[in-house]
């Protein structure tokens, strides 16, 4: 028990420290970090959402440049075809056509992947990251190749600017653990930035504070935290309460939300739960984890009516008011 | 490990659990019997007073099924744990510890463990608090609880709609036109003096024809104008007469005396003279007799009416003395009430047939 709770502790500083170092290089955006390094830890997938020149980018660097990683990046374009982002086979050497084929990985083979304007991507594109996302290998030619441990894909978009986009089929969008809103930056962010950022990129001071070994024993470690029964039923009686068709979807659900959440995101919740529990330095969830994991969580996950869409009416504003009361209901 | 602190905090805990739980229970209870007393005096106003042993059964049945749950089901330690975690922002540690407690797996992992420990820690530093855990229902919610209780004590005690459908009971005939309820209702206005003599009217002509006597229970005593129902006679009361409503030109063969004067007054003791088949002839003998007096007193008619077996003399008059003796019966066989005679009946009816008139 104490070895655990050695290594408990330890993996609470480590993931402390982490979130310090990358908040020096990304100032103003604590939150973001906060929920970035869960969704990493947790072994899911992010899309980021938000203007240009929020740091988009230069987060998902500093990240990899921190975690000791590959870093993978992939520019989308409409003319990008799932062959740039996958790899292909090329003709090398000059003995048979079957010996000269050669398999050339992409730039998803990496472990961490950054597509910029993912929705720029035409769909065959697009889907061409379901299968590396859910099952974390390629296959082409008929052959399978396995991407490397740990693998993850951080995804960005632009909110503005959607002429001559393509937006991500459901399909893919459910792949991603977690969707986070880059917000804009307050005055005194701004004031830091300029110190922090003005004439030199701070992720390539960035040394590395984690291995993959290490990674994998953080990892390891949350999926020891415990999930006691009552907040089992308390995870699932969020999910369920964003399907409109079921007994714990509240009247806000029946009238704006046409498809809900899929047993995937139940899922995410309860991985993103007990990876923001070891941040906490508890060896069990709470209700607290739930609720904070809920938003970035659910937010990709419901489709609107085209009326509420029409009424100006978000997501993430459908959510807070569920979560809202789920939580009376759950608190404790 | 025993974990003793967190097992002891999670009994005290559970216990406090246990007494609100009943508290809450005893205030439901108190709504639910006062509420239905107050249907039960709805009813009592606006229909028949409900019998007190079906309320009281009503009452008492409601009463314990709300209470005696609450009595048997004592909260569980997971309920104990949810209520410690939600008072001291537990963060749901003592409910994960209890679960750990109850699930063999998980206290040999390294995570179960940790959270043992956790709680125990915590349960040392909530103990002296522990009285935050306590959240009894407020004073105010029993006091509320009793109101409709006092309400329908209130409408309890006016009379209930059962009230003026007849005095003094009748007995075990069938048409209720028994003597003694006819003639118990008194007159209290001029409007329906008309009723109360055809009452009596009624209850004479049922009386001649009634085979056998009832028993009646007197009415209760009550104002002024309500007859007075004696039990028995006395056996040897001095002066014991049959007397009618005072009007002694009404009656035929009625001797006008010096109680004329008290006629008008509004007494009257009618002293017919013998005749034959007059029911006061001196060797005519009663198998039963009801006395009745009759007064008429300004616009109303009262009557007065003494049951009982006689025995005895009884004075019809100056000299005039008939042997009314009736066979003497225990007390117990006694009845309260005696129908009249059938010559005593017909005679009654002659009476009231003439004197059937508006007061003045």
């Amino acid at each position: 028990m104490n070895d655990l709770n050695t290594k408990l502790e330890n993996a609470a500083g480590d993931l402390a420290q982490l979130q310090a170092v990358l908040g020096d290089v990304i100032v103003g955006q604590e939150k973001l970090i906060n929920e970035l390094l869960i969704a990493i830890f947790a072994g899911g997938h992010v899309l980021l959402e938000g203007l240009p020149g929020l740091g988009k980018t230069h987060l998902a660097k500093a990240l990899a440049a921190s975690l000791g990683v590959r870093l993978g990046r992939v520019q989308c374009t409409p003319d990008l075809l799932p062959a740039d982002i996958t790899g292909s086979e090329i003709l090398r050497g000059s003995g048979t056509l079957a010996d000269s084929m050669q398999f050339r990985p992409g730039p998803i083979f990496a472990n961490l992947v950054l597509i910029d304007e993912i929705n720029r991507a035409t769909p065959r594109t697009q889907s061409a990251l379901l299968e590396a996302m859910q099952e974390r290998q390629v296959t082409y030619g008929g052959q399978h190749h396995a991407l490397p441990e740990p693998f993850w894909v951080i995804a960005t978009q632009n909110p503005i600017e959607l002429e001559g986009t393509f937006p991500l089929p459901e399909a893919q969008l459910d792949r991603f653990l977690f969707k986070l809103s880059v917000p804009y930056p307050g005055a005194e962010s701004l004031n830091r930035l300029l110190d922090v950022s003005l004439d030199r990129e701070p992720a390539d001071r960035l040394s590395e504070l984690l291995d993959v070994e290490r990674i994998n024993e953080i990892r390891a470690i949350s999926r020891e935290v415990l999930l006691a029964e009552p907040v089992r039923k308390s995870a699932v009686s969020l999910v369920l309460s964003t399907q409109p068709d079921s007994g714990h979807a509240t009247g806000v659900a029946r009238e704006h939300i046409r498809y809900g959440a899929s047993p995937r995101a139940l899922q995410a919740i309860v991985r993103a739960a007990r990876v923001r529990a070891l941040f906490e330095r508890r060896a069990h969830v709470s209700h607290e984890d739930l609720a904070a994991v809920a938003l970035p969580a659910l937010r990709h996950r419901i489709l609107l009516r085209t009326s509420s869409e029409l009424d100006g009416l978000t997501a993430g504003s459908i959510l807070r008011d569920i979560l809202t009361g789920w939580q009376q209901a759950h608190a404790g | 490990m025993t974990h003793s602190a967190l097992n002891a905090f999670l009994a005290a805990v559970r216990t406090r659990l246990w007494a609100e739980q009943i508290l809450y229970a005893v205030r439901k209870m108190i709504w639910l019997t006062s509420v239905l007393l107050l249907l039960f005096s709805g009813v009592h106003l606006f229909r028949s007073p409900p019998h007190p042993w079906l309320m009281l059964t009503v009452v008492l049945i409601a009463g314990l099924a709300v209470l005696i749950p609450a009595l048997l089901r004592r909260p569980d330690a997971a309920a104990a744990a949810r209520r410690a975690d939600r008072v001291f922002a537990g963060r749901t540690l003592l409910t994960t510890a209890e679960e750990c407690l109850r699930t063999p797996g998980w206290q040999q992992r390294a995570s179960g463990q940790i959270v043992l420990q956790q709680a125990e820690t915590a349960a040392l530093a909530w103990r002296p608090m522990l009285g935050n855990s306590w959240q009894p229902p407020r004073a105010t919610g029993f006091a509320l609880a009793t109101i409709p209780f006092f309400v329908a004590m209130l409408l309890f005690s006016l009379p209930g709609a059962g009230h003026n459908s007849g005095t003094g009971e009748t007995g075990t005939g069938e048409t209720g036109l028994h003597p003694g309820s006819a003639v118990a209702r008194p007159a209290t206005s001029p409007g329906n003096e008309r009723d109360d003599v055809e009452r009596l009217r009624e209850a004479l002509t049922a009386a001649a024809v009634q085979p056998e006597p009832g028993a009646v229970k007197t009415a209760p005593a009550d104002t002024d104008l309500r007859p007075q129902m004696g039990g028995e006679m006395p056996v040897d009361a001095p002066e014991q007469a049959v007397s009618f409503a005072a009007d002694p030109g009404a009656v035929p063969g009625f001797a006008a005396d010096s109680t004329a004067a008290e006629d008008r007054a509004g007494s009257a003791r009618s002293r017919p003279a013998s005749a034959d088949g007059d029911p006061f002839a001196p060797d005519h003998r009663f198998q039963s007799v009801t006395r009745m007096d009759i007064r008429r007193t300004g616009r109303t008619i009262s009557t007065r009416t003494d049951a009982g077996d006689y025995s005895g003399n009884t004075d019809l008059g100056p000299g005039q003395r008939v042997n009314t003796a009736l066979p003497a019966s225990p007390p117990q066989s006694r009845p309260h009430w005696t129908i009249l005679s059938p010559a005593v009946a017909a005679y009654a009816r002659n009476f009231l047939d003439r004197t059937d008139k508006p007061n003045e």
